[in-house]
């Protein structure tokens, strides 16, 4: 399936440790899932995290600074995941490089080339707003702003925002990860409508906390591929609202709380502004 | 490196049109200077009583948090008031409305967007922003400050010691503020976030004035 439209995404948040790595694997088996091509892109130069993720570290013999150096086509640095069909495939990140070694222009030309072949690219930003993450922003067409449900995540995430207003992309939409309705509700911690307030900008989906999605990236196999996992929805009908498919009822997630775990996390908290 | 005792003359006093002016010569420590200067006004307290009190640095300007300690000090300990003479000229009566001149005359910095962590404006003038102030951001102004949007960053208004500044915002938790030298002495009301509030400079002191509750869902 393609939209006929390569869309490039950077998935950023200023703050490390958020959930990025694990969400854009999550979103991006989806994606695949969907009937999508996709192509997940560890930005993340000198500390490659994506592949740890999907499993598939054993798999990796090339990166993407040796494209960028000429040492590899973008062909061989392809990792295809077979369980997503032939839909879904990674390039990794280099271990033993720096930030420094991959040029802008360089990372730009791989992006347009990806572009040719894949509807989505989903590019793993690294953490601050320094060079690393100043070149994957550059390429894309798209921003998706991680947020954990705390103060200082929300401060880097708004001063990334800044930036990526001033670089001009269009596209920033928000994910809010590791929410936890109860103490939201105990006024403990901040709710999901002060972060959208906050940092004013629309709200694509909200992941709850839940140990299994920490249990599944050990194991190198995201969520998305447990059609019976009850957190498997949340992931989907985020790559859904990405594709622009059927809008999802915005449903409100307050309810949730006195209901069985599975009604629960079917339920989504998709706000459209 | 500050001497153990500085000279007489690193304080001297100065008539003017318009009253006394204190010249403080700040190549010594500033301590030891303020506590020159106060000795020297409880010596001369009632010749100087009689006129209003000015301050300023003898070869270059005072900045604010001088400015604020030198008046702070001197009006604890001789209960007499200071008031700054900005450095260009002699002419208090003309220089104490510089500072508001500069603020009417120099256009105001205008921003249309909400100013985000990491990010700041400065002005020689006022500000206008038409948007919030995020935690993490900032304003520099000469003048005054008028935000239409939620304050919740650091201001610094009415530099210069401009204390005819004001500040004016839809919602008011700053994280900093200061106007024309005074500090926010203690944290904000949580209810200031639910209404317009002013921030000006009264009787020497700052005064937060929230005005009516806008609906704030």
């Amino acid at each position: 399936m393609s939209l006929g439209m390569s869309e490039a995404i950077v998935f950023t948040s200023g703050k490390g440790g958020v959930g990025k790595t694990t969400l854009l694997a999550n979103i991006g088996v989806a994606l695949a899932n969907l009937g999508f091509k996709t192509v997940l892109l560890d930005a993340d130069i000198g500390l490659r995290n994506l592949d740890i993720v999907l499993g598939i570290e054993n798999k990796i013999r090339f990166n993407v600074v040796d494209i960028a150096h000429g040492i590899c086509t973008i062909e061989q640095a392809l990792v295809k995941d077979h369980r997503s069909g032939n839909n879904l495939s990674i390039i990794a990140a280099s271990q033993s490089h720096l930030k420094e070694d991959l040029s802008k222009d360089a990372f730009r030309q791989i992006i347009l080339q990806l572009k040719n072949t894949f509807d989505y690219i989903l590019i793993d930003c690294p953490a601050g707003i320094e060079y690393g993450f100043k070149n994957a922003i550059r390429s894309a067409d798209r921003a998706i702003v991680i947020v954990n449900p705390e103060v200082s995540s929300i401060r880097d995430a708004d001063r990334v925002i800044g930036i990526l207003e001033l670089e001009k992309i269009k596209k920033i939409q928000l994910i809010v990860n590791r929410y936890q309705h109860d103490l939201s509700q105990k006024m403990d911690m901040i709710s999901v409508k002060d972060i959208v307030e906050l940092l004013g900008i629309k709200l694509l989906g909200v992941i709850p906390e839940d140990i299994s999605i920490l249990l599944s990236s050990n194991e190198g196999k995201p969520i998305s591929y447990h059609n019976k996992h009850p957190m498997y929805q949340f992931f989907y009908d985020i790559a859904k609202s990405l594709a622009g498919q059927k809008d999802l009822p915005a449903q409100d997630f307050a309810k949730s709380k006195t209901e069985s775990l599975w009604k629960k996390v079917k339920r989504s908290f998709t706000m459209n502004r | 490196m500050p001497k153990s005792t500085i000279p007489d003359q690193a304080v001297t006093f100065k008539g003017i049109e318009q009253g006394i002016l204190i010249l403080l010569d700040t190549t010594h420590d500033y301590e030891k200077l303020i506590k020159l200067a106060i000795s020297k006004i409880k010596a001369n307290k009632k010749f100087l009583s009689e006129n209003t009190l000015f301050v300023r640095g003898a070869a270059s300007p005072l900045d604010p948090d001088e400015l604020g300690m030198a008046r702070k000090l001197i009006r604890d300990k001789t209960k007499m008031e200071v008031l700054p003479l900005p450095w260009k000229n002699d002419s208090p009566s003309t220089e104490q409305l510089s500072c508001v001149d500069d603020s009417i005359f120099t256009p105001p910095l205008l921003a249309s967007n909400a100013l985000r962590a990491g990010q700041e404006l400065r002005s020689e003038g006022d500000v206008i922003l038409l948007g919030n102030m995020h935690p993490g951001s900032q304003i520099y102004a000469k003048g005054s400050v008028y935000i239409f949007g939620s304050l919740r960053g650091e201001v610094y208004a009415g530099l210069e010691s401009n204390t005819k500044a004001i500040v004016v915002c839809k919602g008011f938790s700053p994280l900093q503020l200061t106007l024309g030298g005074f500090k926010l002495p203690s944290n904000p009301d949580p209810s200031w976030l639910k209404q317009y509030v002013v921030v000006s400079i009264q009787d020497q002191e700052l005064k937060v004035e929230p005005q009516n509750e806008f609906g704030y869902e």
